[in-house]
C-alpha cells in the first residue's frame, strides 16, 4: 500500500525503467494491484452486505413470528374468556340461588381450568383422552380400581376438543356423585372407548355406564348441565350423544368423527414427524 | 336494552364454532327480537343455509374449527346482506381482505354485544350510528 502511495506522489513513470513506458490511456504501474486489491475488498463489502441483509431478514421474521405468536395468545384468550362468560351467564339462567350458582359454576371452571394444566409435553396444543377422563374422575373422588373401570385406546384431543369433551364428562361425573354411581357403596362407574367404522369415517364411541344404583325419574330433569352433554358435544366435535336413564344407572354413548380435532395418538405422531421433515 | 324488538322481523344468521358462545349470540338476537338462522358450527353447515335463507344479518366468527371465516364473509357481502364479525382477533392477519362489516372483539356482555348488533342491522337505530 505505502508503495504504492509513494508511487503516486513521485509520479510514477520517473522511477520506472521499463522501456515501453506506459501511455496515458493504459493503467499505471502498481494500479493493477490496486485493482486486485480494491475487488477484494468489494468482495469483501459483499459478503458483508449479504450476511446484513441475512440478518435483517431473520429478525424480520423472528419479529413476524414473534406478533403472530403473540396474536393467537391474545384470540385464545379472548375466547376462553368468552367460553367462561357463557358458562356463567347459561349457569345463572338454572340457578334459583348464589349458592346454587356458584357451586355449579366452581365445578364448571374447575374443569376447564384441569384441561389448560393437562398438556402432552411431547405433543403440543393436545391432551390425551386417559388423563383428561382420570383428571375429572379423581376431582370427583373416583379411584379406577375401587368404583370404576376405565379402558381405551391411546386417543389425544386438540385443547379446545378436550374442553367441550371435559365439560361433558365432568357433568355426568356431577351427576353420578349427586345421584348416580358414584354416591354409594354398590355404584360402579364403567367408562370404555373404543374406535369404530360409522360409514366409512372411524369414530370415537365411548360408553358411560353406571350400575348398582337405583334411579328415580327426577335426575333425568333438563337443564344446561344436560345441554353441555347432548348439544355442546354435538356442536362443536359432530356426532351424536345419546343419554338415558334406566332404573339401574345412567348411559351415555358419545360417537364422536376423527378428524383434526380427534386421532389416535400414533397419527398425532406420524404428523410430527412428517412436519419435521418438511 | 333488555328486550327491546329492535330486530323484531329480521332474520340474522349465526356462525360460530364454538357453543357456549354461539349461544351468547343466540340470546342476544332472540332478547331482541330477532330470528335466528343456525347456528352453524363451521362453513358447510354456513353455505348450506345461505343457500336456502333469506336473510337481513350475520354474525360470523373467523376462525371456524381453523378455518378462516373470509370466503363465507364474501358470499354473505356478495348478497348484501351486512356482517358483525365477532371474533377473537384484535386486528385481522397482515394481507387478508375481510369485506365490509362492523368488527366486535370478543368477549363482550350481552348489553355490549346488543348494541353491536343494533349497530350493525338497524342503521337507522338511535344508539350511535357505526362509523
Amino acid at each position: 500500500m505505502a508503495d504504492q502511495r509513494d508511487n503516486a506522489k513521485a509520479g510514477g513513470p520517473k522511477q520506472s525503467n521499463v522501456p515501453d513506458e506506459p501511455s496515458k490511456d493504459q493503467p499505471r504501474p502498481g494500479s493493477e494491484e490496486l485493482q486486485r486489491v480494491n475487488a477484494e475488498l468489494q468482495c469483501q463489502v459483499d459478503e458483508l452486505t449479504r450476511a446484513n441483509a441475512d440478518m435483517q431478514n431473520l429478525i424480520a421474521n423472528s419479529k413476524r413470528r414473534q406478533s403472530l405468536l403473540l396474536r393467537e395468545l391474545q384470540h385464545r384468550v379472548r375466547n376462553l374468556l368468552a367460553t367462561v362468560r357463557g358458562l356463567a351467564a347459561r349457569t345463572r339462567a338454572e340457578s334459583d340461588s348464589a349458592d346454587e350458582f356458584w357451586a355449579a359454576f366452581d365445578g364448571r371452571l374447575a374443569a376447564v381450568e384441569r384441561v389448560q394444566s393437562l398438556e402432552m409435553i411431547s405433543i403440543p396444543d393436545h391432551i390425551n383422552l386417559m388423563d383428561l377422563i382420570l383428571d375429572e374422575l379423581h376431582a370427583h373422588d373416583t379411584q379406577v380400581g375401587r368404583n370404576a373401570e376405565v379402558e381405551g385406546p391411546e386417543l389425544v384431543l386438540e385443547k379446545r376438543a378436550a374442553q367441550t369433551l371435559a365439560l361433558a364428562i365432568h357433568e355426568l361425573a356431577t351427576n353420578a356423585a349427586k345421584y348416580g354411581a358414584l354416591c354409594t357403596e354398590a355404584g360402579c362407574l364403567s367408562l370404555r372407548w373404543q374406535i369404530a367404522d360409522r360409514a366409512g369415517l372411524p369414530h370415537l364411541v365411548l360408553r358411560w355406564k353406571e350400575s348398582g344404583v337405583e334411579i328415580d325419574s327426577e335426575v333425568a330433569k333438563t337443564g344446561f348441565g344436560r345441554r353441555l352433554i347432548e348439544e355442546a358435544v354435538p356442536y362443536e366435535l359432530g356426532g351424536t350423544t345419546t343419554l338415558t336413564f334406566p332404573p339401574d344407572g345412567c348411559a351415555c354413548i358419545m360417537e364422536i368423527p376423527f378428524g383434526d380435532r380427534i386421532m389416535h395418538a400414533d397419527d398425532l405422531r406420524a404428523r410430527g414427524e412428517e412436519a419435521r421433515e418438511i | 336494552m333488555t328486550g327491546t324488538g329492535d330486530l323484531k322481523g329480521l332474520r340474522i344468521l349465526v356462525v360460530e364454532d364454538e357453543y357456549l358462545v354461539a349461544t351468547d349470540i343466540v340470546e342476544a338476537i332472540e332478547t331482541l327480537g330477532g330470528e335466528v338462522v343456525g347456528p352453524c358450527p363451521d362453513l358447510a353447515a354456513a353455505r348450506r343455509l345461505l343457500r336456502g335463507e333469506l336473510l337481513d344479518g350475520a354474525v360470523v366468527d373467523l376462525n371456524l374449527k381453523g378455518e378462516l371465516g373470509e370466503p363465507l364473509a364474501r358470499q354473505i357481502a356478495d348478497r348484501g346482506v351486512p356482517i358483525l364479525y365477532y371474533t377473537g382477533y384484535g386486528t385481522p392477519p397482515a394481507g387478508e381482505e375481510l369485506p365490509a362489516g362492523r368488527k366486535a372483539v370478543k368477549p363482550l356482555t350481552l348489553d355490549a354485544l346488543m348494541r353491536e348488533m343494533l349497530r350493525t342491522f338497524v342503521p337507522s337505530h338511535p344508539s350511535k350510528r357505526a362509523p
